[in-house]
């Protein structure tokens, strides 16, 4: 890992849902040109935490660094995709694409298949085009880091191949990825970490996932 | 009423914003200076527009 490159650390997170503490030691960092992935069983608090970086949710206490000096708002350096589908359906691929300024003609050069779509407004495409065409624009976008809350989810197989390759290729960028499809996660992560108990712990192997109590076999 | 609802209905919405640099208060505050100019633009064009009977002319 090059130290000159741009790094975004994120530790001293505490956060409590009444009497449960749910994050507490946590320590994850992120750099230019790797991919940091995040892996949990359900209700972890692997969104909580993404949202606490973008500044959605407030912990008890937070230190989100990029360079090594604390940020408060997160734009234009990092950029987020979230669980649920957040596009205006009013909108059609091609006004999401030019307001993250990516061109129409370069998802067409990486989805051929998906030529026709571009003119369709978001609200008349199936779910799995919809989180498509919103990695994609993320995955493209000019922020400096991208969180990708479950990217995979939703995305026939086939696309999911390319959408991993773009990813992996994206070196201009730092990537933090939570999925439970675990597999695709660890194949393209630099660098992994299991959220239990509330607290990080690295992983690179699916046998340490397995050691981990996350998966029951390999 | 109508920031609630629309707060609520459109939540997941946000994130576009935020991820193009638009925060909650920009977009909120944006739409109701909008809304308030048309809505005084109406109430101007109806002064000029009202209909005032031959009789009192």
């Amino acid at each position: 890992m090059d130290p000159t490159q741009p790094t975004l650390e994120i530790d001293s997170i505490l956060l409590d849902f009444g009497q449960r503490r749910l994050l507490s030691d946590i320590y994850i960092k992120c750099s230019h040109g790797q991919i940091t992935s995040l892996i949990g069983r359900n209700g972890s608090g692997k969104s909580c935490l993404m949202k606490i970086i973008m500044g959605h949710l407030n912990p008890l206490s937070k230190s989100i660094r990029l360079n090594q000096k604390t940020i408060r708002n997160p734009f234009p350096h990092i950029n987020y995709l979230p669980q649920s589908h957040f596009v205006p359906g009013h909108l059609s691929v091609k006004d999401v694409l030019c307001d993250y300024q990516i061109r129409a003609s370069e998802f067409s050069k990486d989805f051929p298949d998906l030529m026709d779509i571009t003119p369709q407004k978001l609200r008349k495409l199936s779910g799995g085009m919809k989180r498509l065409v919103e990695v994609y624009t993320l995955v493209k976008s000019e922020a400096s880091f991208t969180i990708l809350d479950e990217p995979f989810t939703q995305i026939m197989p086939i696309h999911l191949k390319k959408i991993k390759v773009l990813i992996k290729n994206q070196k201009q960028k730092g990537f933090l990825i939570t999925d439970h499809l675990y597999r695709d996660v660890l194949d393209i992560a630099d660098s992994s970490f299991l959220l239990q108990n509330g607290k990080t712990w690295p992983v690179s192997t699916l046998a340490d996932l397995k050691a981990r109590g996350y998966i029951n076999n390999l | 009423m109508i920031y609630y609802f629309t707060d609520q209905m459109r939540k997941n919405q946000y994130p576009y914003y935020y991820n193009l640099g638009l925060k909650k208060a920009v977009l909120w505050s944006t739409t109701i200076m909008l809304d308030f100019i048309i809505y005084i633009t109406l109430i101007i064009a109806s002064y000029h527009l009202r209909w005032i009977p031959h009789s009192q002319l």
